[in-house]
């Protein structure tokens, strides 16, 4: 049972970081920064991302994370590459939550006023730029996150 | 730090990259089904070749090699256990066929759907040649095995019939998945 909870943790993992992942390659594809009907689809492509992968990605990785935890006990927050995991986790979830989505919900909003003509595509590009900082933090941070769970630095504690 | 960790988080990255090509060009696919208009059509065509090209042939490489390392490292033989077997057999399969059909299929869909929307209307018959049944058939299993590969991975089941349980189970998901996307799928809007 932890076993098939592990695997849908590393699946859920899979879809909200391969969906941001995802993300960063739908803003290389060429005509995204100057062609607005480019824009929109891109942005469109991200919505659509978001709700089939990246919500249920993070939905799926949290509760399977919260309950292997719970199944650890008390035993939690005496393992310090556990609650550095934890954390970590935290702040991607806040950062997702309070921060990229309604960035991302902005954006797309922003594309379908530029693809009418109602917009400067400029105005696009500036909104994009707050989206790729919070967007690289997160990244970064799920690397990291990814990388406490594989080598579970001991950080002072003595080996068990 | 050992040199076992690194391959581990190597291999763990490598899945992630695999899977979110494999995820992004579902997601791209199904934008083609759904929507009306021939520009959209054109362009998710465009999108699925990025993203294999992008993130699940570096995914692909970077698993490959990790896995390879991680055999030898463990000093594991390639057909004692079932899941070991499972995930480099499946993983083999994927590949091949992820260079072959997919990557014919996905081209041709590029250049068809590029014809048809200089040609400008998107018709039933643009829809099929634009992706054939083997194609869709060989794009739809891609999710469901590449689960199975994770499963074992994380699991590491220990009997052939949990390995051959968990193979039907993606066969079957594929196969109605194939059936019913394309169908379920057209009548709405991208």
């Amino acid at each position: 049972m932890s076993k098939a909870i592990k695997a849908l943790h590393l699946i859920g993992v899979i879809m909200f970081f391969g969906s941001i992942l995802g993300h960063i390659t739908v803003g290389l594809v060429p005509g995204v920064a100057d062609d607005p009907n480019t824009a929109l689809f891109a942005r469109e492509a991200i919505a659509v991302a978001t709700t089939y992968l990246t919500l249920p990605g993070l939905a799926l990785a949290l509760l399977s994370g919260i309950y292997m935890a719970a199944k650890r006990g008390g035993s939690v927050f005496r393992t310090r590459w556990l609650m550095l995991h934890a954390l970590f986790g935290t702040v991607i979830v806040l950062n997702a939550a309070l921060v990229l989505y309604p960035i991302g919900q902005e954006l797309l909003e922003a594309a379908l006023q530029v693809a009418k003509g109602a917009l400067p595509i400029d105005q696009l590009g500036d909104m994009a730029g707050r989206e790729a900082a919070f967007g690289a933090v997160n990244v970064v941070l799920c690397l990291v996150m990814v990388f406490v769970a594989v080598v579970k630095p001991r950080i002072g504690q003595p080996k068990l | 730090m050992d040199i076992y960790a690194l391959m581990k988080f190597a291999h763990i990255i490598g899945f992630i990259l695999l899977g979110a090509g494999l995820l992004a060009v579902f997601i791209s696919e199904l934008r083609a089904y759904r929507t009306k208009d021939i520009a959209v059509f054109a362009e998710a065509a465009r999108y699925t070749a990025v993203f294999y090209d992008a993130l699940a042939l570096p995914g692909a490489v970077l698993l490959a090699g990790s896995g390879l390392l991680l055999i030898f490292e463990l000093d594991l033989a390639f057909f004692d256990e079932p899941w070991l077997v499972a995930m480099w057999g499946l993983f083999l399969f994927e590949l091949i066929e992820g260079n072959t059909v997919t990557r014919i299929q996905f081209r041709r869909t590029l250049k068809k759907s590029v014809q048809a929307r200089d040609q400008g209307a998107l018709t039933d018959a643009v829809r099929e040649e634009a992706r054939t049944v083997l194609g869709q058939v060989a794009h739809f299993l891609d999710v469901p095995l590449f689960s199975v590969i994770v499963y074992c991975g994380a699991v590491r089941p220990d009997s052939w019939g949990h390995v051959v349980t968990a193979v039907a189970l993606a066969l079957v998901v594929a196969f109605v998945l194939t059936v019913a996307v394309p169908r379920l799928a057209r009548p709405g809007s991208g």
